[in-house]
């Protein structure tokens, strides 16, 4: 188990260059999502793995005794967490490559000027990786252990839960919007599996994703990220109503067996050691979904599955079919039991997914550390968005009637505005406690700008501005902008003079005209040079 | 704060910008009456969430919810309404568009990603008005 999960884990490191290559950046946020999602789905897994050991008293003993507590427990403990140092100085060297490979602008400038900022993201990150390919494990583990709760999973899927508010709304939703789900999922559910995964391609990752569909939907649904999750468990409905109409419950263990033997097959990819059984449910399971790829992708599975389930794959089998004997008898009677055992599970783990994106908001939200429960954290992202959005209203009032003879410069804008985000960001980050209504907005504004003057002034007081200091008053004195806009582009330290001075500017005035804002920064700014 | 977005918000940036640009054309140098104001205001804040849902793409949820709202209100500028639908911002489903046909998981990536991106905005907004004039940027 430890060798397999040690080939797992050299895998996602390789990966990550491809996939993150591949993918548009935009995956960024998403990782730590992934990452967030997996680790406390990793640890929820095992209480519900246990739980299920305990309650499903339908299960063949022997499978339950090899598998899932040994399995689980060694997975979490041993591997992830000596992964997670494998993977360290493994995902440096990945941000490295980031920076090289990526064509952004800004990006190696930018990882270089904030390098304290830029590795604790990364770092913070990184504990999440090992969690991906151990989740996969997991997930193929859980799967394969919950052999035995396949039909009534199964059945959970296409029965539409008054109580699950998602299935309904996943059917709606991917009804309408299963291609773009497909992107989507293979956009996300390609970073997830790329990372395990050895290829970067796309479409590889497409096929991967759907292999872990496949291995999730028959497990639970869980995948590594929510919109792997929704469309997965989405896609299970559609499926599995459609493999479940007019099924006998004996009848639905031999589809439950197919489907079991298709998974096996794409854990077993790349050893070939089950190339007929692949046949054999490539044809079934094609005939019981509508859509053949799907176990066409799942052959050409990664191979974070490949090591760990090549050295399960003979076992799976026959305790599959152990199980489908074992069930044959109990259908009946484990079918209530284990609906409701299955309900709650995937209840308590939609609940620990949520709770995670809410973690993650939380982050995002600025002064929402210490506000616990769901519904006033809801609250306050609420407030946060709207008034973003509000200060996006404003501004966009305020550039609306800015002179128009303006020249905008756009490499040297968006120059500038890398470099100072830095200083920006500190600014918004206390714009967005005020949620004043519109027209009064202007002097609240004012003075919460200047309560970021210090930091920005402590910056540029340190330095040299003597030499910028004329050419300064001189852009203010211009009327037109043409000037300040072009010199900015060339000066880059001038941004966070510029701040600066704007800053001070509006608290020395508040009220005033601009001919008088002019007039009085020059001298104010000269003076608080040193 | 999270790691900034660089390329997100430099494509926000260009097609802001350019969006302005077309704008500004269209400007008259000095406006003088609130319609036209309003209607300036109006078409700036529409860029604004233009450029974000089209920098964004067909990725997310909420720019095709933007998008698609894009399409539909320019094919009904003929009428130009006074009342501007501004976005939905009731409860969170309102406040991300296209958030109704979102189950909750999903609802909460989409506002993360929402709000990252209505960060960059406003922070370019910003840094256009501060770059752009201290001068006339008080005048109202």
């Amino acid at each position: 188990m430890d060798v397999v999960g040690k080939d797992a884990s050299v895998e996602p490191s390789n990966a990550n260059d491809d996939s993150l290559n591949y993918h548009t950046p935009n995956i960024a946020p998403e990782w730590q999502v992934n990452g967030n999602n997996l680790t406390n789905t990793s640890i929820g897994m095992t209480s519900v793995c246990n739980s299920m050991v305990e309650s499903s008293a339908c299960s063949s003993p022997s499978m339950v005794d090899s598998f899932c507590p040994t399995v689980w427990d060694h997975s979490i403990n041993g591997q992830s967490l000596g992964y997670c140092d494998v993977n360290v100085q493994n995902d440096v060297s990945t941000s490295s490559n980031l920076g090289s490979v990526r064509a952004d602008l800004g990006w190696n400038p930018s990882a270089m000027m904030r390098g304290g900022m830029f590795m604790p993201p990364v770092s913070g990150m990184l504990p999440n990786f090992p969690a991906d390919s151990g989740f996969i494990e997991r997930a193929a583990r859980f799967s394969c252990f919950s052999g035995g709760n396949f039909g009534e999973m199964m059945n959970l899927f296409a029965v539409p839960d008054p109580l699950n508010p998602f299935s309904q709304g996943l059917g709606v939703v991917h009804s309408q919007r299963h291609e773009m789900n497909m992107a989507e999922l293979s956009k996300e559910g390609g970073l997830f599996m790329g990372k395990p995964g050895a290829e970067g391609s796309p479409f590889k990752n497409e096929k991967r994703s759907e292999s872990l569909h496949d291995e999730a939907k028959q497990g639970v649904g869980i995948a590594g990220n929510d919109s792997d999750e929704a469309e997965c468990s989405g896609r299970g409905p559609q499926e599995e109503v459609a493999c479940m109409t007019g099924e006998s419950p004996g009848k639905g263990l031999g589809p439950k067996k197919r489907k079991r033997g298709g998974v096996q097959n794409a854990q077993n990819d790349e050893n070939n050691e089950t190339p007929t059984q692949s046949a054999e449910t490539t044809k079934d399971t094609r005939e019981m979904k509508q859509k053949g790829d799907h176990n066409t992708t799942s052959n050409s599975n990664p191979g974070s599955k490949n090591g760990k389930q090549g050295s399960r794959g003979s076992d799976p089998p026959k305790e599959d079919y152990i199980h489908v004997r074992a069930r044959r008898g109990q259908a009946t009677n484990s079918h209530s039991l284990a609906e409701r055992i299955n309900d709650l599970l995937m209840m308590q783990v939609r609940r620990e997914k949520i709770s995670e994106r809410m973690k993650f908001l939380q982050d995002l939200v600025p002064g929402c550390s210490k506000v616990t429960g769901k519904a006033v954290m809801l609250d306050e992202i609420i407030n946060y968005v709207q008034s973003l959005q509000r200060q996006v209203e404003f501004l966009s009032m305020k550039l609306a009637t800015v002179n128009p003879r303006l020249e905008f410069n756009v490499e040297g804008f968006l120059t500038k505005d890398m470099l100072q985000s830095r200083g920006g960001m500190s600014s918004l980050g206390l714009l967005p406690d005020m949620t004043m209504p519109f027209p009064p907005i202007h002097p609240p504004q004012l003075g919460l700008i200047q309560t970021c003057i210090p930091s920005n002034s402590a910056e540029a007081l340190r330095r040299p501005i003597n030499i910028q200091s004329p050419s300064v008053c001189a852009g203010f004195k211009e009327p037109s902008s043409q000037v300040s806009i072009s010199s900015i582009s060339e000066v880059s330290n001038w941004e966070d003079e510029l701040h600066n001075v704007v800053h001070m500017g509006f608290t020395s005035s508040a009220p005033s005209s601009s001919q008088d804002l002019s007039g009085s920064l020059p001298p104010g700014h000269m003076k608080a040079e040193p | 704060m999270k790691n900034p977005n660089y390329p997100l918000k430099k494509r926000l940036a260009s097609r802001f910008l350019k969006a302005l640009e077309k704008i500004k054309y269209n400007m008259s140098p000095s406006p003088v009456s609130i319609e036209e104001k309003r209607r300036r205001h109006r078409a700036v804040r529409g860029a604004a969430y233009a450029s974000m849902a089209s920098s964004v793409g067909p990725r997310r949820a909420w720019s095709r919810a933007l998008l698609r709202k894009m399409r539909e209100r320019k094919r009904a500028r003929r009428n130009p309404r006074n009342a501007d639908t501004r976005f939905g911002l009731n409860q969170l489903c309102d406040v991300v568009p296209g958030g109704e046909a979102m189950d909750s998981r999903s609802l909460l990536n989409e506002t993360a990603h929402y709000i990252e991106c209505l960060v960059a905005q406003v922070q370019i907004m910003r840094e256009i008005l501060h770059s752009s004039s201290s001068s006339s940027s008080t005048t109202l």
